[in-house]
C-alpha cells in the first residue's frame, strides 16, 4: 500500500497547502467568468466548485492519512523531532504534512461554503 | 497611592470611553444608527460579532489568569491538551464556520434586486465631487450633484462609475460601501426605511481633495420624494437679470449647466437646483449665500486642487447680484 512504502519528503508536505492554493484558482475565476457571462449561470458555477471542492477534500484528506500513519500516531511535546537522524526527520515531514492537511481542509471548506449558500449569481 | 487609587483612574476611563463610544453611535453618518435595511443588517452583524469577541476575550482572559495567577504550577498533561486543541483549534473553526455561514446568509439578503418601478440614482465619482442622475423607467434622466434623495421604503438601485480614479460611495446610515471603477457599473441597492438627513463621504483616497468630496442625502416620504423630483426636473426658475449676465459673462456656463439658459457645461456641477442642496463643492460649505460668496471667490483656498478658478476679481455689485441669482436657483 502507499501509505507504507511512501518517503515523507518536502513536496508531501507542500502537497495538501497546494491542492488549498489550486481549489481555489479554479473555484474563484470559473464562478467570476461564469456568472459574468449569464446571471443565470448559477447552476454550472456551483456544480464546478462542488466537483473541485469535493475532489480536493478527498485528496487533502488522502494527504492526512498519509501523514497520520507516517508520524506514528499522535506527536507530543515529548517526541523530539529534532535528532536529525532518518527517523526523527521522517517524523516531522510527516506530522507537517498532517497538520498542514488540516488547516487546507478547513480552507477549501470556507472557500466551498458559498456554492453551497448562494442560489443565484448577484 | 495604593492601588485603590489606580482602580479609581481605570473606572474612570472606562466610563468615559463608554460615554465617548455612545456619542459616537448617533448622528447622520453612522453605521451604528441605521436609517436603512442594509445598514441595520451591518449594524446586527457588528453587535453579534462584537458579542462573540467580548466572550471570547473573557474566556481566554480568564484562562490566562488561572494559568499565571490562580494555578501557576504544572497542569495535567490531558487538560492542557484539551485546552490547547479545543481553544486554538475546535473553537475558532467552529465560530469562524458559523460566522461565516451567518455573513453568506446576509449577504444573500443584501444583493436582493431593486424594485423595477423605482427611479434608479447613477453616480459618478467626480474629481472631487459626485455627478447624480435620477433615471425614470421611461429612459429619461434628470442631472443633480452631490445629494441623493430617495423614496422611504423602496428598493432603489445606484449605478456607480467613475470616468477617472477609483472613488467609492459609502451612506453608512442606509447601507453598505460600494467602490466606483473606472470602466465599469457597480450596481449597489440601498432600502432607506427612515426618513431624515444623512451624510455621505467618499471612502477610498482619490486624490488631494478626497477628504472633501462628501453628499448629503434625504430620505422622504414617497410623495414628497415624487414632487421633489418632478420640480427637480423643470428647468431654472425664470428671469436672471444681472445676476444670469454675470454668470455668462465671466464664463461660468462652460463648466457648469443651468438648464433654460444659455448654460451648457458638463466640468462641474448642473446648478439647475442648486439652492435647494444642503451644501456646497461636495461637503466643503454649508449652503448660505455668505458661503456661496467665498465659495465663488476663494474657490482655490477652500479646496484643495479644485477644478474651478477663484472668481476673486467679479466686482462686488456684479458678486451679489451673482449670488442672489444663484441662490434663487431652488
Ligand atoms: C473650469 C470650470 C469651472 C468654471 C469656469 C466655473 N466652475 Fe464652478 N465648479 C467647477 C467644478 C469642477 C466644481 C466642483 C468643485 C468641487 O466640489 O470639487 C464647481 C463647483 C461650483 C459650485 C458648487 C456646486 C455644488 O453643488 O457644490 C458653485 C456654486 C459654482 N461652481 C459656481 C460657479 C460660478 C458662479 C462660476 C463662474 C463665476 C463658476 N462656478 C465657474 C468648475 C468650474
Ligand atoms: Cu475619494
Amino acid at each position: 500500500m502507499i501509505f507504507r512504502d511512501t518517503k515523507a519528503t518536502l513536496w508531501t508536505v507542500v502537497a495538501p497547502p497546494s491542492v488549498w492554493a489550486l481549489h481555489f484558482l479554479t473555484v474563484y475565476p470559473t464562478a467570476a467568468v461564469i456568472c459574468a457571462k449569464s446571471a443565470d449561470g448559477i447552476g454550472t458555477a456551483r456544480l464546478v466548485v462542488f466537483v473541485a471542492t469535493v475532489t480536493a477534500l478527498f485528496a487533502i484528506l488522502l494527504a492526512g492519512v498519509w501523514g497520520w500513519r507516517h508520524s506514528g500516531g499522535v506527536v507530543t511535546a515529548d517526541d523530539p523531532l529534532d535528532d536529525g537522524n532518518r527517523d526523527s526527520r521522517q517524523r516531522f515531514l510527516a506530522n507537517a504534512t498532517l497538520l498542514l492537511a488540516g488547516l487546507s481542509f478547513v480552507a477549501v471548506l470556507f472557500t466551498g461554503l458559498p456554492g453551497l449558500a448562494f442560489g443565484t449569481c448577484r | 497611592m495604593g492601588r485603590g487609587s489606580k482602580r479609581r483612574r481605570g473606572g474612570g476611563a472606562t466610563v468615559l470611553a463608554s460615554a465617548l463610544s455612545l456619542v459616537a453611535c448617533e448622528g447622520p453618518q453612522s453605521a451604528l444608527d441605521p436609517g436603512g435595511h442594509g445598514a441595520a443588517q451591518l449594524a446586527g452583524l457588528f453587535w453579534v460579532m462584537l458579542a462573540a469577541a467580548g466572550v471570547l476575550w473573557v474566556v481566554v482572559v480568564a484562562i490566562a489568569v488561572v494559568a499565571v495567577r490562580l494555578r501557576p504550577g504544572e497542569h495535567r498533561r490531558r487538560t492542557a491538551t484539551f485546552l490547547m486543541l479545543g481553544g486554538g483549534v475546535v473553537v475558532p473553526t467552529v465560530l469562524l464556520a458559523a460566522l461565516l455561514w451567518h455573513g453568506l446568509g446576509l449577504m444573500r439578503d443584501l444583493r436582493q434586486p431593486a424594485d423595477p418601478a423605482a427611479v434608479a440614482v447613477r453616480v459618478d465619482g467626480e474629481l472631487w465631487w459626485w455627478r447624480i442622475t435620477y433615471l425614470f423607467p421611461d429612459g429619461s434622466t434628470v442631472e443633480s450633484a452631490n445629494e441623493v434623495r430617495l423614496p422611504v421604503g423602496e428598493r432603489v438601485r445606484l449605478d456607480l462609475a467613475s470616468q477617472n480614479v477609483i472613488h467609492s460611495f459609502w451612506l453608512p446610515s442606509i447601507g453598505g460601501k460600494m467602490d466606483l471603477i473606472p470602466g465599469r457599473t457597480n450596481e449597489l441597492v440601498l432600502e432607506p426605511t427612515k426618513a431624515g438627513d444623512y451624510r455621505g463621504q467618499c471612502a477610498e483616497y482619490c486624490g488631494p481633495a478626497h477628504a472633501l468630496m462628501a453628499f448629503s442625502t434625504e430620505v422622504m416620504p414617497k410623495e414628497s420624494f415624487a414632487r421633489w423630483l418632478d420640480a427637480e426636473a423643470k428647468p431654472a426658475a425664470e428671469g436672471g437679470g444681472a445676476g444670469l449676465d454675470t454668470f455668462l459673462a465671466y464664463g461660468c456656463g462652460a463648466c457648469h449647466s443651468i438648464r433654460g439658459t444659455s448654460a451648457n457645461g458638463r466640468i462641474g456641477p448642473d446648478l439647475t437646483h442648486v439652492a435647494s442642496r444642503a451644501t456646497l463643492g461636495a461637503g466643503t460649505l454649508p449652503n448660505a449665500p455668505d458661503n456661496l460668496r467665498l465659495w465663488i471667490g476663494h474657490t482655490q483656498d477652500l479646496k484643495p486642487d479644485v477644478r474651478m478658478p477663484s472668481f476673486g476679481m467679479i466686482p462686488d455689485a456684479d458678486m451679489t447680484a451673482l449670488v442672489a441669482y444663484l441662490e434663487g436657483l431652488k
